[in-house]
């Protein structure tokens, strides 16, 4: 539907408004115009590829050589059906963010790059989406890094910084043995290039699987860190917390999906020589980051804070997805992300206009919203359960089909853990509920109009419910996904053609 | 014609729920939602004949047929039983609640959510896909949850709203578990299909069905939700928590009977949590004080009552079982109004403070009585019959107990008729809590004569007829079913036939002889009745037992210990020190990679040879090493910067000695550039405080520093010694750095064409270094704290200035030349960006900053703006001649002074690079030193 050289928009379109709006960064009208129709653009062009992409079926696989050098020479760009779903996911969420924050974002915080270093964001996630080759994932996860340090330091406030380094220290940490253990691939390999990789693990007769044992330990150490597994979550939840609504939405949303998305790419398309050793570590790993998470929610007492620690745990939901290495547990963790993400970012925003109507998200400090406004407590009620996984809306067929997959390969055990998360993730949504919604009406309420937040809200909810009544759209997306990362043929052969 | 009609009992609500009247008729509008059950119950009765005849009525969409799911649904009698009931007690309900709420402005809201819970729960009885079916189910937990919490104001409304939506949920999702394995195991979720071929299911799987159903109807130990969620307005109990939701479970376990007609754990399950329920449930009505209370926990009782009998599988129990239901609909439906209106009418529902009402309310006493005395099970009422029949359930239980045929015989092993007894005793509390409420509402003398009604006087009469004529249809309702038994009988037979598989044998009469269990009756109203006129003795003393220990209090205390567990263990790692968290990290590195990196070393035959590093090579690494040392023990910021910088520029040693001059030269260039920028930064830095560490701590910080470096050593070696692929690509550059790319030298051919995209990538990194750094300085540093004008990075000497001036061009010129040999020779944008950036830096040492910028016709941000714009604009341009991004085109040109020049369009991006680089540095040192 689109021609494949156009899907390098996804990338170099950020870049380009963002240089616009660096250099006009004082034009309040340009920033608001800018950023919204460019937003809205990619998000319509990155509906208009994956649909291109699933009218191919499991065949719908889009190669874009940078500079027209082939793999494994030059850079490969791979948009599959994995990696489209997750950019119209980032897109759909950037779209919901920018209206959000025209209304929210402060002048002076607009005027320092806000806007710009947004889209730049916006490019990292979406070049590691795409990126076919490891370096250049590297690359992303820098300018992703660098742009979340600039926007969670923008304001300067003493907590906001002092929580900034922390991310980033723990995080530049993760890129050293990222950039260590490309280096050690390469020498091992001899290449970075994703299918290049692949085609060597699968052609090779297993005398470097001791050595991609090791490696595939360092790099679900390094993904890990950016996702938020355990034991590597603890940077998470303080700076999550810290900066405006807009932004906690985009990155509780999607940011530690970046690193979930490595795992899911190089765990499905590399590192799947010792599936009995690396994947049950995943499954192991994915519990323990599933439980432990819900119980940090369960321990806060401010909405925002129990929303950062959920992204831990939902986070548990699509490792163990992955762990479970089955065609359908794979389209499962894709079928999981897309509502999870929806949901989690729909009630970051939630929190923020809760923010803007009382001033705050403590628990203690606000109560009876729902007779403040009826339309903010149904956008709640409506992603909180989502989240918790209650029918029929979308994150319940997210929960229904992992488990169903666990179930199929006798997983009972991790099913049984996976169901008491959801139970506790409702606990924990039902405790926001009553802390904010429910109960006396306390908190002061500021005179402000809640409806021009709402739209971008509106349309992530849209999604939840939609998603819920006709779950069969989103599987067959997730099955034609998991149709091309299961057989690790078809990635190969797309990227470097027919091999014997 | 009738797939629509059954579609539609589950459509009407739910659009109804949708329907929102205006503001100003809202109030006078909102009984206008009754009309929806009203519709309903025509329907229900339209299908009267279908149902009768045993047929059964199946409608069936594909919703996603590749996950199993189908929107179906199917009418048989015990759904079409259940649907009456829905739609039956809805009417009344609806109706009722028109008056009860006439003056509250929440009314139309209480509508639409009654509206959402009947769409939910006549799903529930109509579906035919269990997924649809748990769909449905947790709705109505949804809806319940709305419903109880519906006075949000109340902090116990709130709190009874999420036990009951809570406890609800667990068995929601052992239910979906129980699913997933049937799904597992035979491939469907239809019940129709799995119900036709007679599938049997492991014991396992049913009980996951019956955790399901026990918590939705509150069922011994989850019980403690029901007597909670009485929180919610009146007519919502009436409906929800007595006439229909709690009866989910019951219909779960009906319905899944036949599948599990011969497993004896399902049985025994069943009917000893029903037993256990029914007595607890009992005792624990008997003694409340509040009517809703005391209706609450007889509802759990008489739930109890319904499984037990589910559980016996027996004709006689199960004939008696459904009729229950609906003799329990009927009276416990009226006994709730009955507390809505007294409530509403007198103003308490506290039995201690009530009394004397029945020359007050004559019809509303009358109506009443008859509804208690059919809970309390005498003739000739509905519970009567219904009363009789379980006696004959139980004692036929027993005796075929006795003659060890039992499906039973796991609940009771010796033939003491240890059920009949606990069915006696629990008739027996059923009738004193009947009398207790009646008597004490109506008949008692007014121990504390109640205020004068609450309701003003005038209010009050209007209102009267509508807050009573609903209880008096299911009062007399249930009166009829005792007196015309073959009414009930008629309504049973069609949901009988469905569970049971055939028609009853047995029939319904008020007068059966001179039964067993008409002795059991007759005995249960003298001890009862005996219970009645000694009440005072113990009741006292058992309501103030009751404070000591219940399961509410197991569960309020599990709740409170658990969030003290999380919060405490949360509070034990979340330290909010990124010392910690960095600690966590390695050791989780460290632990991680030794396993798999012993096994390594342990298997493997070392095959490649070890290159023996040379000396001098040996001298740089120990020097970087000693630097590094002095970096993480210098108490001074100069020297760390200064140990940084040695790391550093024994770096670009290395990388001389390993041929590669340009990363030499970027690397010093580097140098040079962080070195400003950190003198330009320092003096905002106070010393390095010593970390207050015991030595114990500091030897295990050195054990991870060691521990991280061992595992970074070894895997290095172990990708030096182990087997490795060879790589092709370095060759390949080389080969055609030239022929295909049009450029000597290949390292900036790789950054600027081969790997292009990496660079695009990287200058787009700088670009953010310098707005981060803007909006840092702009909005933190310089609003909060005053530097005052810290560097004005002014060194006025006439020597400098004049020496500056004379080099600015000198190396502007160089760096020029350098950008643009850099595709054939060491350099490229890069290298001369930030040789242009020092240059300009050196220029503000000399001069002042402001003037100096004074001088520059662009602002550093634009420049990056431009040349992030021209790389991207390169790439794209290729595009749009059909080629991918970043595609470079060779072209020669002959220029005079230089020649015959060589062309690539990656040098546009390369000149990209370049503007970047500069802008970016200039940006920086600017936004600092200006400061």
């Amino acid at each position: 539907m689109i021609p494949p050289d156009l899907f390098v928009l996804f990338i170099i379109g950020p870049v380009v408004a963002a240089a616009l709006l660096a250099a006009f960064h004082k034009w309040d009208i340009f920033q608001r115009g800018v950023s919204l129709a460019a937003s809205l653009g990619l998000w319509g062009l990155s509906v208009a590829g994956l649909l291109s992409l699933l009218q191919e079926g499991q065949q719908g696989i889009v190669v874009l050589r940078m500079g027209n050098w082939a793999a494994p020479y030059g850079i490969i760009l791979v948009a599959d059906v994995l990696s489209m779903t997750m950019v119209v996911l980032t897109m759909t969420i950037g779209v919901a963010v920018v209206v959000f924050s025209l209304r929210t974002v402060e002048q002076a915080h607009q005027e320092h790059f806000y806007y710009p270093l947004f889209f730049i964001l916006i490019m990292g996630v979406n070049g590691a989406f795409l990126t076919g080759d490891l370096f250049n994932l590297f690359v992303f996860f820098e300018i992703l890094l660098i742009a979340s340090f600039a926007l969670l330091a923008l304001g300067s406030q003493p907590g906001q910084l002092r929580e900034t380094v922390k991310y980033v220290v723990i995080n530049l940490i993760a890129s050293t043995f990222f950039l260590i253990s490309l280096s050690v691939l390469y020498r091992t390999m001899g290449t970075l290039n994703m299918a290049d990789l692949a085609y060597k693990v699968q052609t090779t007769s297993g005398e470097l699987d001791p050595t991609l044992t090791i490696l595939a330990l360092v790099f679900l150490f390094v993904f890990g860190t950016k996702a938020a597994i355990f034991p590597l979550y603890f940077w998470l939840p303080g700076p999550y917390f810290q900066p405006s609504a807009g932004l906690s939405a985009f990155f509780g949303g999607i940011l530690t999906k970046v690193g979930v998305y490595a795992i899911f790419r190089t765990f499905t398309l590399i590192f799947r020589h010792d599936p009995a050793l690396t994947h049950e570590l995943l499954l192991i790993l994915a519990v323990l980051t599933m439980l432990l998470g819900v119980f940090g929610a369960l321990s806060q007492m401010d909405m925002k804070r129990i929303l950062s620690y959920h992204i831990i745990s939902q986070i548990g939901y699509l490792i163990l997805g992955i762990g479970l290495f089955t065609p359908q547990a794979l389209a499962g963790a894709l079928f999981y992300m897309v509502p999870y993400v929806l949901a989690k970012s729909s009630l970051f925003l939630i929190a923020g206009v809760v923010q803007e109507a009382t001033g705050t998200t403590h628990l203690k400090a606000v109560g009876g919203l729902q007779s403040h406004s009826i339309p903010l407590s149904i956008l709640f009620l409506l992603a909180a359960l989502s989240l918790a996984g209650i029918p029929p809306l979308a994150g319940f067929f997210s929960k229904f089909i992992v488990l169903q997959a666990g179930m199929e390969i006798g997983r009972y055990g991790y099913v049984g853990i996976g169901l008491l998360g959801g139970l506790l993730t409702l606990a924990s949504m039902l405790k926001i509920w009553n802390g904010v919604f429910w109960g006396e009406e306390t908190g002061d309420r500021r005179p402000v109009s809640l409806w021009p937040l709402f739209p971008g809200i509106v349309l992530l909810v849209f999604f939840i419910v939609g998603i819920g009544l006709f779950p069969g759209i989103l599987y067959s997306v997730a099955q034609t996904a998991a149709s091309q990362v299961s057989d690790p043929h078809v990635y190969i052969a797309a990227v470097l053609g027919p091999k014997e | 014609m009738s797939g629509f009609l059954i579609i539609s009992l589950v459509l009407l609500p739910l659009l109804g729920s949708l329907v929102s009247w205006p503001e100003r008729w809202r109030q006078r509008l909102a009984p206008a939602y009754s009309l929806v059950p009203i519709l309903q119950l025509l329907i229900v009765i339209s299908l009267w004949a279908t149902v009768q005849a045993g047929e059964r009525i199946q409608c069936s969409w594909p919703w996603a047929p590749s996950l199993g799911l189908y929107v179906s649904f199917s009418l048989d009698g015990l759904s079409w039983l259940f649907t009456g009931l829905i739609s039956g007690v809805g009417v009344f309900v609806f109706i009722y609640a028109a008056f009860y709420m006439a003056d509250d402005p929440t009314l139309s809201r209480l509508y639409r959510f009654l509206l959402l819970f009947n769409a939910a729960m006549m799903g529930v009885v109509l579906a035919d896909n269990l997924i649809l079916l748990l769909v449905f189910w947790e709705l109505t937990s949804v809806s319940s949850f709305l419903l109880i919490g519906f006075r949000s104001h109340r902090a116990a409304a709130c709190e009874g709203a999420i036990k009951a939506f809570g406890l609800t949920a667990i068995g929601g999702l052992v239910m979906l578990f129980g699913i997933l394995a049937v799904y597992a195991e035979h491939g469907t979720f239809e019940l129709s299909v799995l119900l036709a071929n007679s599938t049997s299911i492991s014991t396992a799987v049913g009980l996951c069905f019956l955790v399901g159903a026990f918590t939705k109807s509150a069922q011994f130990p989850f019980h403690i939700w029901l007597p909670s969620a009485m929180e919610a307005p009146t007519p919502v109990s009436a409906y929800l928590h007595a006439a229909t939701m709690v009866k989910a479970g019951l219909y779960l376990i009906a319905r899944l009977t036949p599948l599990f007609a011969d497993d004896p754990t399902w049985s025994a399950t069943v009917t000893s949590v029903g037993t256990v329920t029914l007595v607890w449930g009992g005792v624990l009505a008997c003694k409340q004080v509040d009517l809703k209370a005391l209706l609450a926990n007889s509802t759990v009782s008489q739930l109890g009552l319904i499984v037990l009998l589910l559980g016996l599988q027996t004709e006689i129990a199960l004939f008696a079982a459904i009729l229950h239901i609906l003799n329990h609909a009927a009276f416990k439906g009226a006994l709730f109004l009955t507390a809505g209106t007294v409530e509403h009418e007198a103003g308490t529902r506290d039995l201690r403070r009530l009394g004397g009402l029945r020359p007050l309310m004559p019809t509303l006493t009358l109506a009443a009585t008859l509804a208690s005395l059919s809970m309390a099970g005498l003739p000739p009422l509905g519970g009567f019959l219904s009363k009789e029949l379980f006696y004959e359930g139980v004692l036929e239980a027993d005796l075929l107990q006795r003659g060890n045929v039992s499906s039973v015989s796991y609940l009771l092993e010796d033939t003491f008729p240890l059920l009949t007894t606990l069915a006696v005793t629990a008739s027996c509390l059923t009738f004193l809590y009947s009398f207790i409420f009646f008597h004490g509402t109506f008949f008692a003398p007014a121990s504390h004569p109640p205020e004068q009604p609450h309701a003003s006087s005038h209010a009050e009469h209007h209102s009267t007829l509508g807050l009573i004529a609903p209880i008096v249809v299911l009062s007399g309702l249930a009166v009829l079913f005792g007196l015309v038994p073959s009414l009930a009988e008629a309504l049973v037979t069609p949901a009988f036939r469905v569970i049971h598989g055939e028609p009853p044998q047995l029939h319904l009469a008020l007068w059966h002889g001179l039964t067993p269990a008409l002795g059991l009756s007759a005995l249960t109203i003298v001890l009862g009745g005996g219970a009645f006129l000694v009440r005072q003795r113990f009741l006292q003393a058992a309501r103030e037992y009751q404070a000591a220990y219940s399961f509410n209090r197991v569960y309020i205390d599990g709740l409170t210990g658990f969030t003290h567990l999380f919060h405490w263990t949360r509070a034990l790692y979340m330290t909010g020190s990124v010392t910690d968290y960095i600690r966590y990290l390695l050791v989780a590195l460290i632990v991680g990679l030794s396993i798999p990196l012993w096994s390594f070393f342990e298997e493997m035959a070392l095959q490649a040879d070890i290159v023996r590093p040379e000396y001098h090579e040996l001298g740089l690494a120990g020097l970087m090493a000693v630097a590094g040392i002095m970096c993480c023990r210098t108490h001074s910021r100069i020297v760390l910067v200064l140990s940084l910088g040695l790391v550093g520029s024994l770096m670009a040693i290395f990388f001389v000695l390993f041929s590669a001059p340009d990363l030499a030269l970027t690397q010093v260039l580097v140098e040079a550039v962080s070195l400003v920028l950190f003198l330009l930064v320092l003096r905002y830095f106070s010393m390095i405080r010593p970390l207050p560490y015991t030595p114990r701590t500091r030897l295990f910080n050195i054990g991870i520093s060691v521990g991280t470096g061992l595992m970074v050593s070894l895997l290095l070696f172990a990708a030096n010694v182990g087997p490795s692929i060879p790589s092709v690509i370095p060759s390949y550059y080389l080969a055609n750095s030239h022929l295909l790319a049009g450029g000597y030298n290949v390292v900036n051919v790789i950054l600027v064409d081969f790997r292009g995209f990496d660079t695009m990538g990287e200058i787009t990194v700088f670009s953010v270094a310098v707005l981060g750094v803007l909006a840092l300085v702009e909005l933190g540093v310089r609003g909060q704290q005053s530097l005052g004008t810290m560097f004005m990075v002014s060194f006025p000497s006439p020597i400098l200035q004049a020496f500056a001036r004379l080099t600015l061009h000198l190396m502007l010129v160089f760096a020029l030349y350098l950008l643009l040999r850099g595709h054939n020779a060491p350099g490229g944008g890069f290298i001369a960006g930030v040789l242009t950036a020092v240059a300009m830096t050196f220029q503000m040492m000399a001069f002042h900053a402001e003037s100096f910028s004074h001088e520059m016709p662009w602002k550093p941000l634009q420049v990056v703006a431009v040349g992030l714009l021209l790389a991207a604009g390169t790439g794209l341009g290729s595009i749009l001649i059909g080629y991918p991004f970043l595609t470079s085109a060779i072209g020669h040109y002959n220029f005079p002074l230089f020649g015959d020049v060589e062309l690539v369009t990656a040098m546009g991006f390369d000149i990209g690079v370049y503007l970047v680089v500069v802008g970016t540095s200039l940006g920086i040192i600017r936004a600092i030193a200006e400061d």
